[in-house]
């Protein structure tokens, strides 16, 4: 096997430290050999050996704390009272319209499949967060409930807003409740739940706000105007609520017997 | 949209296997935790709404989110100004033991960002993609290269780095 006859370049001590085999054995045994008599070589490949290492450990440091928040999108029930429908250009401008009706006829099923809800769901089902439960038909979604109680859920309450999410989800013993932001009125209310998930509701006016799902339990990324409520009702798998409030005010843990019965967290003000 | 229809389909997988390491990969790439959920979201999108005719794998994602993240920077440039303009903007890992290891460890975080939004897109991607435990044949598909020229993009990546975290890490 023949030394090489200069030294050896960036590309080659690189596939040495990754022992990248691309070039065929005898390439690769020969830059080896190279790389045990060359004293300059060495020295380079150490050096490098060095830099890589640390510029490894600095990427390692530069993660997420927790598993990414899921792309949970809860879908709405309706529109809320009082704010009227935001008329589009389209109903503006008739021949607008017209093509949009032409564009819509001449469009692929495909491209009017609801794809980002399909995105909520495929990352539910990938952690296995949300159960398909009720009715046993398997159609589990956010904001989609099934039987008299889906029902009685998703009534809107006499004079409340016309909107709302609600989420069910197999939650974890430690359940943890995120909430951005102080709100122009609401509370969460934590109550035992009767089933085996967890079911988070949002009443009134939520401005917009869709909890998240994620591995450890739910964050409610809420607008300072919102004035909703939000009602979790806790299986009795879970151990203890971990509520963290906003602007960096201690965690809240309930846990216990106050689990079994209703606590109420204002949420207006902070 | 049933849970039992999307439970049948291949991408259910894809996204338990890989959507951390996704994540990951934006966030280091990107620099701005958001941006990086919202582009890990978009590769997923991709997947339903076009999947490659020869199948979806991990090395598809990466290289669609490797592409979402350089049209993203080309056109978001507030957000990295954003993060550049203080380390403690910067998103990082588990709660330390005192306050002032935090400190130290954010600016450690921040200085790690800044040192790789400062090489080239194509070298950062050699280097991320490295680090997230793809073949020098996987890397040079992505960035449009040949085999051989990984190791000068890695290597050249490595030593601006480093070279950038030197006095950064010192002052820490």
């Amino acid at each position: 096997m023949s030394r090489l006859a200069h030294h050896l370049d960036d590309a080659a001590l690189i596939r040495l430290l990754d022992d990248v085999d691309d070039a065929g054995h005898a390439d690769h045994d020969r830059s080896r050999l190279h790389l045990e008599a060359c004293d300059r070589c060495a020295r380079a490949a150490r050096e490098l050996a060095r830099q890589d290492a640390r510029v490894r450990a600095a990427i390692a440091d530069v993660r997420w704390a927790e598993p990414p928040p899921l792309p949970v999108v809860g879908r709405p029930l309706g529109r809320r009272a009082g704010r009227p429908a935001r008329r589009r250009s389209w109903q503006q401008a008739p021949w607008l319209k017209a093509a949009a009706v032409l564009l819509l006829v001449a469009a692929p099923a495909v491209a009017l499949e609801p794809v980002r809800e399909r995105i909520a769901a495929l990352a539910t089902a990938a952690t296995g967060a949300l159960a398909a439960r009720g009715d046993g038909a398997g159609t589990a979604t956010f904001g989609a409930r099934s039987g008299a109680e889906g029902a009685a859920a998703m009534a809107p309450e006499a004079g409340a807003p016309q909107a709302g999410t609600a989420l069910r989800f197999a939650a974890p013993a430690l359940l943890v409740v995120e909430i951005s932001s102080w709100q122009r009125a609401g509370e969460l209310r934590l109550e035992p739940a009767t089933g085996a998930d967890a079911v988070l509701e949002v009443v009134g006016d939520a401005a917009g706000t869709v909890p998240v799902l994620w591995r450890g339990g739910v964050r409610i990324p809420n607008a300072p105007a919102a004035a909703a409520d939000y009602r979790l009702r806790i299986p009795a798998s879970v151990e203890r609520v971990r509520v963290r409030l906003p602007g960096g005010s201690a965690a809240m843990d309930v846990d216990g017997a106050a689990l079994r019965r209703v606590t109420r967290i204002p949420l207006a003000g902070g | 949209v049933s849970v039992t229809e999307i439970v049948a389909d291949a991408p259910v997988e894809l996204y338990r296997r890989h959507h951390e390491a996704l994540c990951r990969y934006l966030l280091r790439f990107t620099g701005d935790p958001e941006l990086a959920q919202d582009l890990a979201q978009e590769v997923f999108v991709r997947l339903l709404e076009r999947p490659p005719a020869r199948g979806a794998g991990r090395a598809w994602l990466f290289h669609v989110a490797t592409n979402l993240a350089r049209d993203a920077s080309r056109t978001r440039t507030r957000r990295r100004a954003l993060l550049l303009g203080g380390w403690d903007r910067v998103p990082v890992a588990d709660a330390p033991p005192t306050p002032a290891q935090e400190l130290d460890r954010q600016r450690r975080v921040h200085a790690t960002q800044q040192a790789l939004l400062s090489i080239s897109p194509k070298e950062r991607t050699a280097l991320l993609m490295r680090e997230e435990g793809f073949s020098h044949k996987e890397i040079a598909e992505s960035v449009g290269t040949t085999t051989g020229s990984v190791g000068t993009l890695i290597a050249r990546a490595i030593r601006k780095v480093a070279a950038r975290l030197g006095p950064a890490l010192e002052e820490s």
